[in-house]
Protein backbone atom coordinates (compact mmCIF):
# COMPACT_ATOMS: atom_id res chain seq x y z
CA UNK A 1 0.00 0.00 0.00
CA UNK A 2 1.06 3.28 -1.25
CA UNK A 3 1.68 5.91 1.49
CA UNK A 4 0.25 9.59 0.22
CA UNK A 5 0.58 9.25 -3.01
CA UNK A 6 -1.22 11.97 -4.45
CA UNK A 7 -3.98 14.42 -2.69
CA UNK A 8 -6.81 11.93 -3.24
CA UNK A 9 -9.20 12.69 -0.27
CA UNK A 10 -10.34 9.47 -0.26
CA UNK A 11 -8.10 6.88 0.14
CA UNK A 12 -8.93 3.41 -1.40
CA UNK A 13 -11.46 4.75 -3.58
CA UNK A 14 -10.21 3.88 -7.37
CA UNK A 15 -12.78 6.87 -8.64
CA UNK A 16 -13.47 9.16 -6.48
CA UNK A 17 -17.10 9.55 -5.54
CA UNK A 18 -18.38 13.18 -7.15
CA UNK A 19 -18.15 15.77 -4.72
CA UNK A 20 -21.28 17.26 -2.34
CA UNK A 21 -21.20 20.74 -4.64
CA UNK A 22 -21.49 18.51 -7.65
CA UNK A 23 -24.15 16.68 -6.24
CA UNK A 24 -25.92 19.93 -5.56
CA UNK A 25 -25.71 20.93 -8.75
CA UNK A 26 -27.13 17.81 -10.38
CA UNK A 27 -30.30 17.93 -7.71
CA UNK A 28 -30.29 22.09 -9.11
CA UNK A 29 -30.01 20.32 -12.65
CA UNK A 30 -33.39 17.67 -12.00
CA UNK A 31 -35.26 20.56 -10.06
CA UNK A 32 -34.88 22.85 -13.19
CA UNK A 33 -35.46 20.24 -16.28
CA UNK A 34 -38.51 18.57 -14.56
CA UNK A 35 -40.37 21.50 -14.85
CA UNK A 36 -38.26 22.97 -18.56
CA UNK A 37 -40.00 22.54 -21.97
CA UNK A 38 -39.06 19.75 -24.29
CA UNK A 39 -37.53 22.23 -26.33
CA UNK A 40 -36.69 24.55 -24.04
CA UNK A 41 -32.55 25.77 -24.83
CA UNK A 42 -31.74 24.46 -21.06
CA UNK A 43 -31.82 20.96 -22.33
CA UNK A 44 -28.58 21.48 -24.54
CA UNK A 45 -27.16 23.78 -21.36
CA UNK A 46 -27.36 20.68 -19.21
CA UNK A 47 -25.78 18.58 -21.80
CA UNK A 48 -22.58 20.55 -21.79
CA UNK A 49 -22.70 20.58 -18.34
CA UNK A 50 -22.48 16.95 -18.57
CA UNK A 51 -19.55 16.75 -20.92
CA UNK A 52 -17.93 19.38 -19.21
CA UNK A 53 -16.63 16.85 -16.02
CA UNK A 54 -16.72 12.85 -15.80
CA UNK A 55 -18.22 13.70 -12.32
CA UNK A 56 -20.90 15.60 -13.81
CA UNK A 57 -21.84 12.12 -15.68
CA UNK A 58 -21.36 9.91 -12.32
CA UNK A 59 -23.88 12.40 -10.09
CA UNK A 60 -26.29 12.32 -13.00
CA UNK A 61 -26.34 8.62 -13.46
CA UNK A 62 -26.79 8.49 -9.45
CA UNK A 63 -30.45 10.49 -10.45
CA UNK A 64 -30.80 8.19 -12.94
CA UNK A 65 -30.44 5.26 -10.38
CA UNK A 66 -32.63 7.10 -8.10
CA UNK A 67 -35.52 7.68 -10.72
CA UNK A 68 -35.18 4.16 -11.73
CA UNK A 69 -36.02 3.06 -7.70
CA UNK A 70 -39.19 5.42 -8.07
CA UNK A 71 -40.21 3.44 -11.17
CA UNK A 72 -39.55 0.20 -10.06
CA UNK A 73 -42.15 1.13 -6.78
CA UNK A 74 -45.56 1.22 -7.38
CA UNK A 75 -46.61 5.21 -7.61
CA UNK A 76 -50.17 4.65 -6.46
CA UNK A 77 -49.15 2.85 -3.29
CA UNK A 78 -45.83 4.43 -2.42
CA UNK A 79 -47.19 7.36 -0.15
CA UNK A 80 -49.28 5.05 1.96
CA UNK A 81 -46.98 2.24 2.24
CA UNK A 82 -43.91 4.57 3.18
CA UNK A 83 -46.48 5.95 5.95
CA UNK A 84 -47.74 2.80 6.97
CA UNK A 85 -44.44 0.99 7.31
CA UNK A 86 -43.08 4.04 9.58
CA UNK A 87 -46.14 3.73 11.98
CA UNK A 88 -45.50 -0.04 12.48
CA UNK A 89 -41.77 0.84 12.89
CA UNK A 90 -42.78 3.30 15.66
CA UNK A 91 -44.77 0.40 17.45
CA UNK A 92 -42.14 -2.46 16.58
CA UNK A 93 -41.04 -4.15 19.48
CA UNK A 94 -38.07 -5.48 18.33
CA UNK A 95 -37.11 -2.07 18.13
CA UNK A 96 -37.82 -1.21 21.10
CA UNK A 97 -35.58 -4.33 22.58
CA UNK A 98 -32.58 -3.01 20.42
CA UNK A 99 -33.39 0.50 22.60
CA UNK A 100 -33.38 -0.50 25.16
CA UNK A 101 -30.34 -2.79 24.97
CA UNK A 102 -28.39 -0.17 23.06
CA UNK A 103 -29.26 1.94 26.21
CA UNK A 104 -27.72 -0.50 28.93
CA UNK A 105 -24.82 -1.20 26.73
CA UNK A 106 -23.98 2.43 26.85
CA UNK A 107 -24.62 2.64 30.37
CA UNK A 108 -22.49 -0.73 31.12
CA UNK A 109 -19.42 1.09 29.63
CA UNK A 110 -17.99 -2.88 28.90
CA UNK A 111 -17.81 -2.65 25.32
CA UNK A 112 -16.44 0.91 24.62
CA UNK A 113 -14.03 -0.68 21.60
CA UNK A 114 -16.35 -1.77 19.48
CA UNK A 115 -19.16 1.07 20.52
CA UNK A 116 -16.83 3.93 19.01
CA UNK A 117 -15.22 1.83 16.27
CA UNK A 118 -15.67 3.98 13.29
CA UNK A 119 -17.78 0.82 11.80
CA UNK A 120 -20.41 1.60 13.79
CA UNK A 121 -21.09 5.25 13.03
CA UNK A 122 -23.18 7.12 10.24
CA UNK A 123 -20.03 8.92 8.75
CA UNK A 124 -16.18 8.71 9.04
CA UNK A 125 -12.74 9.34 8.12
CA UNK A 126 -9.54 7.67 7.71
CA UNK A 127 -6.79 8.82 9.09
CA UNK A 128 -5.46 12.02 7.00
CA UNK A 129 -8.78 12.06 5.24
CA UNK A 130 -11.39 14.79 5.29
CA UNK A 131 -14.88 15.23 4.21
CA UNK A 132 -17.62 17.27 4.21
CA UNK A 133 -21.35 16.10 4.69
CA UNK A 134 -24.33 18.27 3.35
CA UNK A 135 -26.93 17.49 5.76
CA UNK A 136 -30.94 16.95 5.09
CA UNK A 137 -31.73 21.26 5.88
CA UNK A 138 -28.87 22.49 4.60
CA UNK A 139 -26.18 22.06 7.10
CA UNK A 140 -22.70 21.96 6.08
CA UNK A 141 -20.41 19.47 7.98
CA UNK A 142 -16.83 19.36 7.58
CA UNK A 143 -15.21 16.01 8.98
CA UNK A 144 -11.69 16.56 9.72
CA UNK A 145 -9.05 13.58 9.96
CA UNK A 146 -10.17 10.21 12.03
CA UNK A 147 -13.30 11.40 12.78
CA UNK A 148 -16.75 9.45 13.03
CA UNK A 149 -20.04 10.58 14.04
CA UNK A 150 -23.86 9.85 13.67
CA UNK A 151 -26.08 12.27 12.29
CA UNK A 152 -30.03 12.11 14.19
CA UNK A 153 -32.51 14.02 12.91
CA UNK A 154 -36.06 14.10 13.96
CA UNK A 155 -39.22 16.13 13.81
CA UNK A 156 -37.48 17.88 17.05
CA UNK A 157 -33.97 18.55 16.40
CA UNK A 158 -31.36 18.23 14.35
CA UNK A 159 -28.59 16.36 16.37
CA UNK A 160 -25.11 15.34 15.50
CA UNK A 161 -23.72 12.73 17.86
CA UNK A 162 -19.46 13.25 17.19
CA UNK A 163 -17.81 9.82 18.40
CA UNK A 164 -14.09 10.46 17.91
CA UNK A 165 -12.11 12.99 16.07
CA UNK A 166 -13.25 16.91 14.84
CA UNK A 167 -16.02 19.08 12.64
CA UNK A 168 -16.77 22.12 11.76
CA UNK A 169 -20.55 23.03 11.58
CA UNK A 170 -22.00 25.71 9.65
CA UNK A 171 -25.95 25.38 9.94
CA UNK A 172 -27.97 26.42 7.52
CA UNK A 173 -29.80 29.81 7.58
CA UNK A 174 -33.16 28.43 7.08
CA UNK A 175 -36.70 28.77 8.53
CA UNK A 176 -36.06 25.62 10.02
CA UNK A 177 -37.61 25.86 13.96
CA UNK A 178 -35.92 22.36 15.29
CA UNK A 179 -33.16 23.23 17.54
CA UNK A 180 -29.62 22.41 16.16
CA UNK A 181 -27.14 20.17 18.88
CA UNK A 182 -23.78 18.52 18.70
CA UNK A 183 -23.42 15.86 21.42
CA UNK A 184 -20.30 14.07 22.80
CA UNK A 185 -19.84 11.35 25.52
CA UNK A 186 -19.41 14.50 27.80
CA UNK A 187 -22.19 16.67 26.71
CA UNK A 188 -24.40 18.89 24.04
CA UNK A 189 -23.35 21.84 22.11
CA UNK A 190 -26.92 23.93 21.05
CA UNK A 191 -26.05 25.60 17.96
CA UNK A 192 -27.55 29.00 18.25
CA UNK A 193 -27.25 29.91 14.14
CA UNK A 194 -23.94 29.29 13.96
CA UNK A 195 -19.98 27.95 12.91
CA UNK A 196 -17.95 26.41 15.19
CA UNK A 197 -15.67 23.76 15.70
CA UNK A 198 -15.97 20.42 18.40
CA UNK A 199 -13.65 18.26 19.01
CA UNK A 200 -13.02 15.30 20.80
CA UNK A 201 -9.57 14.87 22.62
CA UNK A 202 -9.82 12.13 25.55
CA UNK A 203 -12.67 12.57 28.26
CA UNK A 204 -12.55 16.27 26.64
CA UNK A 205 -14.59 18.14 24.58
CA UNK A 206 -13.42 21.54 22.79
CA UNK A 207 -15.60 23.87 21.31
CA UNK A 208 -14.23 27.13 19.26
CA UNK A 209 -16.58 29.33 18.14
CA UNK A 210 -16.13 30.94 14.94
CA UNK A 211 -19.47 33.03 14.28
CA UNK A 212 -22.32 33.74 16.37
CA UNK A 213 -22.72 31.90 19.72
CA UNK A 214 -23.29 28.08 21.03
CA UNK A 215 -24.41 27.13 24.46
CA UNK A 216 -22.39 24.39 26.63
CA UNK A 217 -24.07 21.79 28.47
CA UNK A 218 -21.91 19.16 30.18
CA UNK A 219 -23.86 16.06 30.46
CA UNK A 220 -23.50 15.42 34.47
CA UNK A 221 -23.53 19.18 35.30
CA UNK A 222 -27.03 19.44 36.04
CA UNK A 223 -28.67 22.46 34.44
CA UNK A 224 -24.82 24.42 34.09
CA UNK A 225 -25.09 26.37 30.71
CA UNK A 226 -22.23 28.37 29.75
CA UNK A 227 -22.81 30.96 26.60
CA UNK A 228 -19.86 31.25 23.86
CA UNK A 229 -19.58 33.78 21.77
CA UNK A 230 -17.76 33.98 18.35
CA UNK A 231 -13.89 34.60 19.11
CA UNK A 232 -13.88 31.99 22.19
CA UNK A 233 -12.95 28.59 22.85
CA UNK A 234 -14.02 26.54 25.95
CA UNK A 235 -13.09 22.72 26.93
CA UNK A 236 -15.76 20.85 28.71
CA UNK A 237 -15.74 17.46 30.61
CA UNK A 238 -19.01 15.34 31.51
CA UNK A 239 -19.82 17.86 34.44
CA UNK A 240 -17.50 21.43 34.26
CA UNK A 241 -16.91 23.72 31.09
CA UNK A 242 -13.53 25.66 31.69
CA UNK A 243 -13.48 29.69 31.49
CA UNK A 244 -13.76 30.74 27.60
CA UNK A 245 -10.50 31.81 26.55
CA UNK A 246 -10.19 33.52 23.16
CA UNK A 247 -9.28 31.95 20.28
CA UNK A 248 -5.56 31.86 19.02
CA UNK A 249 -4.26 31.13 15.40
CA UNK A 250 -6.27 29.62 12.87
CA UNK A 251 -7.99 26.19 14.15
CA UNK A 252 -10.19 25.87 11.44
CA UNK A 253 -7.62 26.27 8.94
CA UNK A 254 -7.57 22.22 8.14
CA UNK A 255 -11.49 22.75 6.09
CA UNK A 256 -8.88 24.19 3.74
CA UNK A 257 -6.72 21.52 4.12
CA UNK A 258 -3.91 23.60 5.52
CA UNK A 259 -2.46 23.65 8.93
CA UNK A 260 -1.80 27.40 9.86
CA UNK A 261 0.77 27.78 13.13
CA UNK A 262 2.40 30.91 14.74
CA UNK A 263 5.13 30.41 16.79
CA UNK A 264 4.31 26.57 18.13
CA UNK A 265 7.15 24.41 20.14
CA UNK A 266 8.10 21.34 17.35
CA UNK A 267 6.61 19.02 19.83
CA UNK A 268 2.92 20.54 19.55
CA UNK A 269 3.06 20.23 15.75
CA UNK A 270 4.45 16.93 15.58
CA UNK A 271 1.20 16.00 17.65
CA UNK A 272 -1.07 17.67 15.48
CA UNK A 273 0.71 16.35 12.59
CA UNK A 274 0.56 12.56 13.72
CA UNK A 275 -3.53 13.30 13.95
CA UNK A 276 -3.55 13.63 9.78
CA UNK A 277 -0.02 11.07 8.85
CA UNK A 278 -0.97 7.36 8.31
CA UNK A 279 1.47 5.11 10.85
CA UNK A 280 3.73 6.70 13.91
CA UNK A 281 4.95 10.26 13.75
CA UNK A 282 7.18 10.66 16.79
CA UNK A 283 10.50 13.38 17.30
CA UNK A 284 13.53 13.34 19.29
CA UNK A 285 13.65 15.00 22.72
CA UNK A 286 16.39 17.62 21.69
CA UNK A 287 14.27 19.23 18.97
CA UNK A 288 11.08 19.44 20.95
CA UNK A 289 11.52 23.10 21.72
CA UNK A 290 12.47 24.08 18.53
CA UNK A 291 9.68 26.81 17.33
CA UNK A 292 7.92 27.17 14.03
CA UNK A 293 5.69 29.44 12.35
CA UNK A 294 3.72 28.98 8.75
CA UNK A 295 1.02 28.00 6.59
CA UNK A 296 1.55 24.05 5.06
CA UNK A 297 -0.60 21.68 3.23
CA UNK A 298 -2.16 18.54 5.03
CA UNK A 299 -2.72 16.20 1.94
CA UNK A 300 1.04 15.15 1.80
CA UNK A 301 2.08 14.89 5.54
CA UNK A 302 5.32 13.41 3.95
CA UNK A 303 5.92 16.30 1.67
CA UNK A 304 5.57 18.60 4.72
CA UNK A 305 7.79 16.75 6.62
CA UNK A 306 10.31 17.07 4.10
CA UNK A 307 9.65 20.76 4.02
CA UNK A 308 10.21 21.33 7.35
CA UNK A 309 13.90 19.23 6.98
CA UNK A 310 14.68 22.97 4.68
CA UNK A 311 13.63 25.20 7.19
CA UNK A 312 14.78 23.87 10.37
CA UNK A 313 18.02 22.21 11.59
CA UNK A 314 16.24 18.80 11.42
CA UNK A 315 16.21 15.80 9.28
CA UNK A 316 13.17 13.86 8.70
CA UNK A 317 14.68 9.38 9.15
CA UNK A 318 11.92 7.17 8.01
CA UNK A 319 12.30 3.60 9.52
CA UNK A 320 9.30 2.27 7.16
CA UNK A 321 7.26 4.41 5.35
CA UNK A 322 4.47 4.28 8.42
CA UNK A 323 7.35 4.84 11.23
CA UNK A 324 9.03 8.31 10.60
CA UNK A 325 10.68 10.07 13.06
CA UNK A 326 12.21 14.38 13.18
CA UNK A 327 15.65 13.98 14.86
CA UNK A 328 18.44 16.74 15.30
CA UNK A 329 20.34 17.22 11.98
CA UNK A 330 23.75 16.25 13.80
CA UNK B 1 -12.13 -7.05 -3.04
CA UNK B 2 -12.12 -9.20 0.51
CA UNK B 3 -9.04 -11.35 0.05
CA UNK B 4 -7.07 -8.40 -0.48
CA UNK B 5 -7.20 -8.11 3.88
CA UNK B 6 -6.06 -11.03 5.26
CA UNK B 7 -5.73 -9.72 8.78
CA UNK B 8 -9.73 -8.89 8.47
CA UNK B 9 -10.59 -12.39 7.42
CA UNK B 10 -8.40 -13.53 10.29
CA UNK B 11 -10.26 -11.74 12.62
CA UNK B 12 -13.73 -12.39 11.73
CA UNK B 13 -12.81 -15.92 11.24
CA UNK B 14 -12.13 -16.07 14.97
CA UNK B 15 -14.83 -14.32 16.20
CA UNK B 16 -17.66 -16.84 13.74
CA UNK B 17 -16.04 -19.94 15.46
CA UNK B 18 -15.74 -17.91 18.89
CA UNK B 19 -19.19 -16.37 19.14
CA UNK B 20 -21.63 -17.56 15.89
CA UNK B 21 -23.79 -19.99 17.97
CA UNK B 22 -24.28 -17.27 20.46
CA UNK B 23 -24.95 -15.00 18.05
CA UNK B 24 -27.45 -17.02 17.05
CA UNK B 25 -29.18 -17.80 20.52
CA UNK B 26 -29.21 -14.03 21.17
CA UNK B 27 -31.05 -13.27 17.82
CA UNK B 28 -33.39 -16.12 18.62
CA UNK B 29 -34.72 -14.33 21.80
CA UNK B 30 -35.53 -10.86 19.08
CA UNK B 31 -37.04 -12.74 16.47
CA UNK B 32 -39.65 -15.97 16.34
CA UNK B 33 -38.43 -17.45 13.49
CA UNK B 34 -34.85 -19.50 14.08
CA UNK B 35 -34.46 -19.47 9.74
CA UNK B 36 -34.53 -15.57 10.15
CA UNK B 37 -32.07 -15.57 13.04
CA UNK B 38 -29.63 -17.83 11.41
CA UNK B 39 -30.19 -15.70 8.34
CA UNK B 40 -29.39 -12.57 10.63
CA UNK B 41 -26.53 -13.65 12.39
CA UNK B 42 -24.70 -14.22 9.09
CA UNK B 43 -25.74 -10.76 7.32
CA UNK B 44 -23.85 -9.39 10.54
CA UNK B 45 -20.38 -11.26 9.84
CA UNK B 46 -20.95 -10.36 5.84
CA UNK B 47 -21.35 -7.08 7.24
CA UNK B 48 -17.96 -7.39 9.12
CA UNK B 49 -15.97 -8.55 6.06
CA UNK B 50 -17.30 -5.51 4.06
CA UNK B 51 -15.73 -2.96 6.44
CA UNK B 52 -12.73 -3.31 4.94
CA UNK B 53 -14.14 -0.91 2.62
CA UNK B 54 -13.82 1.89 4.68
CA UNK B 55 -9.84 1.11 5.06
CA UNK B 56 -10.42 0.71 9.06
CA UNK B 57 -9.39 -2.63 10.40
CA UNK B 58 -11.81 -3.87 13.17
CA UNK B 59 -10.20 -2.11 16.86
CA UNK B 60 -8.74 -4.96 19.63
CA UNK B 61 -11.90 -5.82 21.19
CA UNK B 62 -12.36 -6.02 24.31
CA UNK B 63 -16.15 -7.67 24.32
CA UNK B 64 -16.63 -9.02 21.29
CA UNK B 65 -19.84 -9.94 22.10
CA UNK B 66 -20.74 -6.60 22.82
CA UNK B 67 -19.07 -5.46 19.04
CA UNK B 68 -21.23 -8.52 17.62
CA UNK B 69 -24.67 -7.31 19.10
CA UNK B 70 -23.74 -3.67 18.08
CA UNK B 71 -23.57 -4.47 14.39
CA UNK B 72 -26.45 -7.22 15.34
CA UNK B 73 -28.62 -4.56 16.26
CA UNK B 74 -27.90 -2.47 12.86
CA UNK B 75 -28.92 -5.40 10.83
CA UNK B 76 -31.64 -6.08 12.92
CA UNK B 77 -33.02 -2.95 12.42
CA UNK B 78 -32.46 -2.64 8.75
CA UNK B 79 -34.21 -5.96 8.47
CA UNK B 80 -37.36 -4.55 10.65
CA UNK B 81 -37.19 -1.72 8.36
CA UNK B 82 -37.66 -4.37 5.09
CA UNK B 83 -40.36 -6.21 7.03
CA UNK B 84 -42.40 -3.16 7.80
CA UNK B 85 -42.24 -2.06 3.79
CA UNK B 86 -43.07 -5.54 2.80
CA UNK B 87 -45.88 -5.74 5.34
CA UNK B 88 -47.05 -2.62 4.16
CA UNK B 89 -47.15 -3.47 0.55
CA UNK B 90 -48.69 -6.58 0.69
CA UNK B 91 -51.72 -4.50 2.52
CA UNK B 92 -52.02 -1.91 0.06
CA UNK B 93 -52.10 -5.13 -2.61
CA UNK B 94 -54.64 -6.66 -0.72
CA UNK B 95 -56.99 -3.30 -0.73
CA UNK B 96 -56.47 -3.02 -4.49
CA UNK B 97 -59.99 -3.53 -6.02
CA UNK B 98 -58.96 -5.62 -9.24
CA UNK B 99 -57.12 -8.20 -8.02
CA UNK B 100 -53.29 -7.79 -9.66
CA UNK B 101 -50.40 -10.71 -10.77
CA UNK B 102 -47.21 -9.97 -9.26
CA UNK B 103 -44.52 -12.39 -9.96
CA UNK B 104 -42.33 -13.28 -7.07
CA UNK B 105 -39.27 -11.51 -9.06
CA UNK B 106 -41.25 -8.41 -9.32
CA UNK B 107 -42.15 -8.10 -5.83
CA UNK B 108 -38.81 -8.42 -4.79
CA UNK B 109 -37.68 -5.93 -6.84
CA UNK B 110 -40.39 -3.82 -5.83
CA UNK B 111 -39.95 -4.24 -2.07
CA UNK B 112 -36.09 -3.52 -2.53
CA UNK B 113 -37.25 -0.37 -4.21
CA UNK B 114 -39.42 0.86 -1.85
CA UNK B 115 -36.89 -0.21 0.96
CA UNK B 116 -34.21 1.80 -0.47
CA UNK B 117 -36.61 5.08 -0.95
CA UNK B 118 -37.66 4.85 2.49
CA UNK B 119 -34.16 4.39 3.23
CA UNK B 120 -32.89 7.53 1.97
CA UNK B 121 -35.89 9.77 3.40
CA UNK B 122 -34.90 8.90 6.83
CA UNK B 123 -33.02 11.68 7.16
CA UNK B 124 -35.29 14.11 5.82
CA UNK B 125 -37.74 16.45 7.94
CA UNK B 126 -41.68 15.90 7.48
CA UNK B 127 -42.12 19.44 5.20
CA UNK B 128 -38.84 18.77 3.04
CA UNK B 129 -40.20 14.98 2.81
CA UNK B 130 -43.47 15.48 2.12
CA UNK B 131 -42.52 18.29 -1.06
CA UNK B 132 -40.40 15.63 -2.39
CA UNK B 133 -42.64 12.74 -3.01
CA UNK B 134 -45.09 15.47 -4.22
CA UNK B 135 -43.39 16.49 -6.98
CA UNK B 136 -41.67 13.11 -7.31
CA UNK B 137 -44.19 10.57 -7.15
CA UNK B 138 -47.15 12.85 -7.89
CA UNK B 139 -45.76 14.59 -10.70
CA UNK B 140 -47.20 17.71 -8.99
CA UNK B 141 -45.63 20.96 -10.38
CA UNK B 142 -43.54 23.33 -7.73
CA UNK B 143 -46.56 26.06 -8.18
CA UNK B 144 -49.55 23.16 -7.13
CA UNK B 145 -47.11 22.22 -4.37
CA UNK B 146 -47.01 25.43 -2.99
CA UNK B 147 -50.53 26.00 -3.29
CA UNK B 148 -51.70 22.92 -1.54
CA UNK B 149 -48.98 23.18 1.32
CA UNK B 150 -49.58 27.48 1.69
CA UNK B 151 -45.74 28.13 1.04
CA UNK B 152 -43.79 30.21 -1.39
CA UNK B 153 -43.03 28.23 -4.57
CA UNK B 154 -39.01 29.27 -3.64
CA UNK B 155 -39.52 27.70 -0.68
CA UNK B 156 -40.92 24.39 -2.34
CA UNK B 157 -37.89 24.65 -4.98
CA UNK B 158 -35.19 24.64 -1.90
CA UNK B 159 -36.87 21.93 0.03
CA UNK B 160 -36.89 19.88 -3.22
CA UNK B 161 -33.52 20.56 -4.41
CA UNK B 162 -32.18 19.90 -0.72
CA UNK B 163 -34.14 16.96 -0.68
CA UNK B 164 -32.90 15.60 -3.90
CA UNK B 165 -29.25 16.27 -2.88
CA UNK B 166 -29.44 14.26 0.66
CA UNK B 167 -30.74 11.33 -1.73
CA UNK B 168 -27.87 11.66 -3.85
CA UNK B 169 -25.70 11.81 -1.53
CA UNK B 170 -26.42 8.62 0.21
CA UNK B 171 -26.83 6.85 -2.88
CA UNK B 172 -23.57 4.70 -4.51
CA UNK B 173 -21.87 4.91 -7.81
Amino acid sequence: MAVSDSSSEHPGANLASPDTATLEAAAEWYAELREAAPDSPRHGVHRDWLDQHPSHRQAWARVEKLNQQFQTAPSGMLQPILKRARSTRRRSVELLLILLMVGVGILGGGWQAGLHHPLMADHATATGERRQLRLADGSLVHLNTGTALDVHFDDKQRRIHLRQGEIQVATAASDDKRPFFVTTAEGRVRALGTRFLVRRQGDQSRVTVLEHAVDIHPAQAQGAVTRLDAGYQAQFSDNQTTPPQPVTGRPAAWVQGQLIVSDWSLARFVEELSRHHKGVLSHDADVADLRISGAFHLHSTDALLDNLAGTLPVRIRRFTPYWVRVEPLE
Amino acid sequence: MGAENPALHEQVHTLYSDHHRWLLGWLRTRVSCSHQAADLAQDTFVRLLGAHQTGNPLPSIREPRGFLTTIANRVLVDWIRRRSIEQAYLDALALQPEPCAVSPEERELIIEALTAIDRLLDTLGERPRQIFLMAQVDGLSYVEIGRRLGVSVTTVRKHFIRAMASCLQQLDD
